[in-house]
C-alpha cells in the first residue's frame, strides 16, 4: 500500500502540474475564472488518464504512477513549476472562513468514516469499479444491473481514487474534486454578478452546504458531480467565456449523466444575452480547442462503446430487460411531466418537510433552510434590483423547467436539479451583503444546512454510526444488508433486480464477484467459476426451482442470503 | 386609462402581472395541500409587496422578517426529521 500512496502522490502532483500548464495556455484573464479552469483541467486529465489505461489495459497504480512521473519530469523540465505563484491571501470574511474549515473538515471526515453505503452506489455504480481495478483494464463484466451500461464519468474518477491503494477508503474524494469545482464555479458566478469577493466566497461556501449536495458529495452518486459541471458552464456562460471552454464541462458532463445535459439550451441562452460583454478568449484558442475535444471525446466514449457492445448509444434507455422491465427514464420531452414535477416540486419538496433528507432526495429537495428562507426572499429581492442577476435567475429557472420537463415523476428527481440552489445561494450572499439584518438569517440558515448534511438517512443512524466505528481496512456497509460473505476468495451473485452488490469485493477489493446469468442447475455449476459460495436475492430465493436446487443438495443453505455449493 | 398608461411603467405592469398569476397558482395549490405557509405563496406576497413598498422604509424589515419566518417555517417541517437521522428522536 505504500508503494500505491506513493504512485498516488506522484500522479495526482502531476495532474495538479498539468492542469497548471493547461491554464496558463488558455486562462490568465481573471484569477477566479482561471480557478474554476484549474479544477475543470485536473478532472478532464483524471478522466482521459483513467480512459486510456482502462482501455489499454494497463489500469494499474505503477503504470499510471509511472506515467504521472514521466509528465511530471517534462513539465519540471519546460519549468512550469516556476509560473506557479503562489496564490494570493483571498478576500473572504472570517465566517466564510470558518464556514470553508467546517465544510472541509466535515468532508475529509466523511472521506475517512463511510464506506459506501448507498443502494444505488452499491448496485449499479460501483459494480463496474470494483471489475476495473481488479483486472486493470475496462471490463465488459459490470454487474446485473440493467443500469451498469449507463455513462461512467464519475466512476472514472472514483476509479482513480481506488486504484492505487487497491482499497476503497478514499473513493469519497472522487465527489470531494466536484464538490471543490461548485463552490469554484459559484464563485464565479456571483463575481460575474458583481457580488464582491467576499460575498462570492461566502456565496460558493453557502451552496456547499446545500444539504444535498453535502451528502451527495461523498455518496459515490453522480448528481451532485453533475451539478458542480452544469454549474461549471453556467459560470462560464456568464463570464462570457469561449465556447472552446465552455465545451470542456459540458463534454465531460455527457459522459457522466444525461439530466445535466437538459439544461444546456439555458445556458447558451444566458450566453446570448450577455453579448453586450465581449468575450473571454482563451490564449491559446488552439489549446482550449484541444482540451474540448478531449472532453467531449470522453463524454462519448460511453455511447460509442454502448453503440459497440449493444448496437444503441443510448443503451438501456428505451430497452426492454426481461428481468428489469424498462429501465425507469423518460426519453423524449412531456408537459405532463412538467406539470406534475413542478407541482411536487413547489407544494411538497421544496419546504423538506415530507422526510428525512438522504441521498436520493426522496419526497424532499434537499436545498435546506438557506436556500428555502433566506434563499428565496433574496431571490425575489435581487431579481427586482438587478438585470443581470434577473437574467441569470430567469436562466437557472428555465434549466429547472428544463429537467423537470425532461424527467419522469417520480419521487427523487429533485436531485436532478441540484444545481438550482446555487443561484439561491449567490442571491441570499448578495441580500447579505446589502441588508444587516437578513445576513444574521443567512447565518443561521446557513448552521441549519450544515448540520442537515451531518448525516444522510439512506441508513438508520444505529447502522451509520457502527458503520464509521468500524476499522478502516475493513470498512464496509455489507452488515446492513446481506451481511458479510462467508470466507473465501470468491463469490458467486445471482440476483433479479437492483439489489446491492458491491460490498461482496471487499473493501479491498480482493474478493472476486462471479455474476451469473443462468439459474439451471444443469449449467450453474459451470456458471459459478469455482466460487464456493453464492448470493442469492429474495426474490430468487422464493422461485420455485430454487427450492429445488437445495432439495437436491446442488445449494446448502448457509444463512442470509448466502449458500454453500459442494 | 390613459393616465394609469402614464403613471405605471410597462415593466412594472408586467411584474405585477407575473407576480398575480403565480399568487393565483399558488392560491390553487393551497387550497389543495391546505399549507397556508406555502413557499410560493409567501415569496408571490412579498414579490408585490417589494413592488408597492419599493425604496421605502418598510421594504427592509419586512424582508429581513419574511426571510426569518421561512427559516422558521423549514425547521418545524424538517427538525424532527433531522433529529431523527442524527439519533435524537423516538
Amino acid at each position: 500500500m505504500i508503494l500505491g500512496l506513493l504512485d498516488l502522490l506522484v500522479a495526482n502532483a502531476a495532474t495538479l502540474l498539468g492542469a497548471h500548464a493547461l491554464v496558463r495556455k488558455t486562462g490568465g484573464a481573471d484569477g477566479a475564472l482561471d480557478a474554476l479552469l484549474f479544477q475543470v483541467y485536473r478532472l478532464l486529465l483524471i478522466t482521459v488518464a483513467v480512459l486510456a489505461a482502462g482501455a489499454g489495459g494497463t489500469l494499474t497504480p505503477h503504470v499510471l504512477g509511472a506515467a504521472g512521473a514521466v509528465l511530471l519530469v517534462i513539465l519540471l523540465a519546460r519549468g512550469v513549476h516556476r509560473t506557479w505563484t503562489r496564490p494570493a491571501r483571498p478576500e473572504m470574511g472570517r465566517m466564510t472562513l470558518v464556514l470553508l474549515i467546517l465544510v472541509g473538515f466535515r468532508l475529509l471526515a466523511q472521506v475517512w468514516l463511510f464506506a459506501p453505503y448507498s443502494p444505488d452506489a452499491l448496485s449499479y455504480h460501483l459494480p463496474k469499479v470494483a471489475e476495473w481495478v481488479r483486472a486493470g483494464a475496462f471490463t465488459r463484466e459490470m454487474g446485473l444491473d440493467l443500469n451498469a451500461p449507463l455513462p461512467a464519468g464519475f466512476e472514472l474518477i472514483e476509479t482513480w481514487w481506488t486504484v492505487f491503494l487497491h482499497h476503497d477508503v478514499l473513493i469519497e474524494m472522487a465527489g470531494v474534486e466536484f464538490a471543490v469545482l461548485a463552490f469554484l464555479a459559484v464563485r464565479v458566478l456571483a463575481l460575474q454578478l458583481g457580488l464582491a469577493p467576499k460575498s462570492a466566497f461566502l456565496a460558493g461556501a453557502l451552496y456547499l452546504v446545500t444539504p444535498l449536495f453535502a451528502l451527495q458529495a461523498t455518496s459515490c452518486l453522480n448528481d451532485a458531480p453533475v451539478a458542480a459541471l452544469v454549474l461549471s458552464i453556467a459560470a462560464l456562460a456568464v463570464a462570457r467565456a469561449h465556447p472552446a471552454l465552455v465545451l470542456i464541462p459540458a463534454g465531460m458532463l455527457a459522459g457522466v449523466k444525461a439530466s445535466g445535459c437538459f439544461t444546456v439550451p439555458a445556458w447558451v441562452l444566458l450566453w446570448v444575452l450577455r453579448r453586450d460583454r465581449p468575450l473571454l478568449k482563451p490564449a491559446s484558442t488552439a489549446w482550449a480547442a484541444g482540451a474540448a475535444a478531449a472532453a467531449i471525446g470522453a463524454g462519448a466514449w460511453w455511447y460509442v462503446r454502448n453503440l459497440a457492445w449493444y448496437g444503441y448509444p443510448l443503451y438501456p434507455v428505451g430497452v426492454n430487460d426481461p428481468i428489469f422491465g424498462q429501465i425507469h427514464v423518460q426519453t423524449g420531452p412531456s408537459l405532463a411531466s412538467l406539470a406534475a414535477n413542478l407541482t411536487a416540486l413547489a407544494d411538497v419538496r421544496i419546504s423538506d418537510r415530507a422526510g428525512g433528507l438522504g441521498t436520493l432526495s426522496l419526497e424532499t429537495a434537499g436545498w435546506g433552510a438557506l436556500a428555502f428562507a433566506a434563499g428565496g426572499v433574496a431571490l425575489v429581492a435581487e431579481s427586482r434590483r438587478d438585470r443581470d442577476f434577473r437574467r441569470t435567475a430567469a436562466a437557472f429557472g428555465v434549466a429547472l423547467l428544463l429537467v423537470l420537463l425532461m424527467v419522469l415523476p417520480d419521487p427523487w428527481n429533485a436531485r436532478f436539479v441540484l444545481f438550482f440552489p446555487a443561484i439561491l445561494c449567490v442571491a441570499a450572499a448578495k441580500l447579505a451583503e446589502t441588508l444587516k439584518p437578513a445576513a444574521v438569517v443567512v447565518a443561521a440558515g446557513a448552521a441549519l444546512a450544515f448540520l442537515s448534511g451531518l448525516l444522510p438517512n439512506d441508513l438508520p443512524a444505529p447502522a451509520m454510526k457502527a458503520l464509521m466505528a468500524q476499522p478502516w481496512r475493513e470498512r464496509s456497509s455489507a452488515p446492513y444488508y446481506e451481511g458479510t460473505p462467508p470466507a473465501g476468495d470468491a463469490v458467486a451473485v445471482h440476483v433479479r433486480g437492483r439489489i446491492p452488490t458491491y460490498y461482496l469485493y471487499g473493501a479491498d477489493l480482493s474478493r472476486r464477484v462471479v455474476y451469473v446469468r443462468t439459474w439451471s442447475a444443469a449449467e450453474l455449476p459451470g456458471a459459478l467459476q469455482g466460487a464456493k459460495v453464492l448470493f442469492v436475492d429474495k426474490k430468487s430465493r422464493r422461485r420455485g426451482d430454487f427450492d429445488q436446487l437445495l432439495q437436491d443438495g446442488t445449494l446448502r443453505a448457509l444463512g442470509g442470503a448466502y449458500y454453500g455449493v459442494p | 386609462m390613459s393616465e394609469l398608461k402614464r403613471e405605471i411603467p410597462a415593466s412594472t405592469a408586467a411584474e405585477v402581472l407575473a407576480a398575480v398569476a403565480l399568487l393565483l397558482w399558488r392560491i390553487w395549490a393551497v387550497l389543495l395541500t391546505r399549507n397556508p405557509f406555502d413557499w410560493g405563496l409567501l415569496l408571490t406576497v412579498y414579490w408585490l409587496f417589494s413592488v408597492a413598498a419599493s425604496g421605502r422604509k418598510a421594504w427592509a424589515p419586512v424582508t429581513s422578517a419574511l426571510a426569518a419566518a421561512l427559516l422558521l417555517v423549514y425547521a418545524w417541517g424538517q427538525a424532527p426529521h433531522a433529529l431523527a437521522t442524527l439519533g435524537f428522536a423516538p
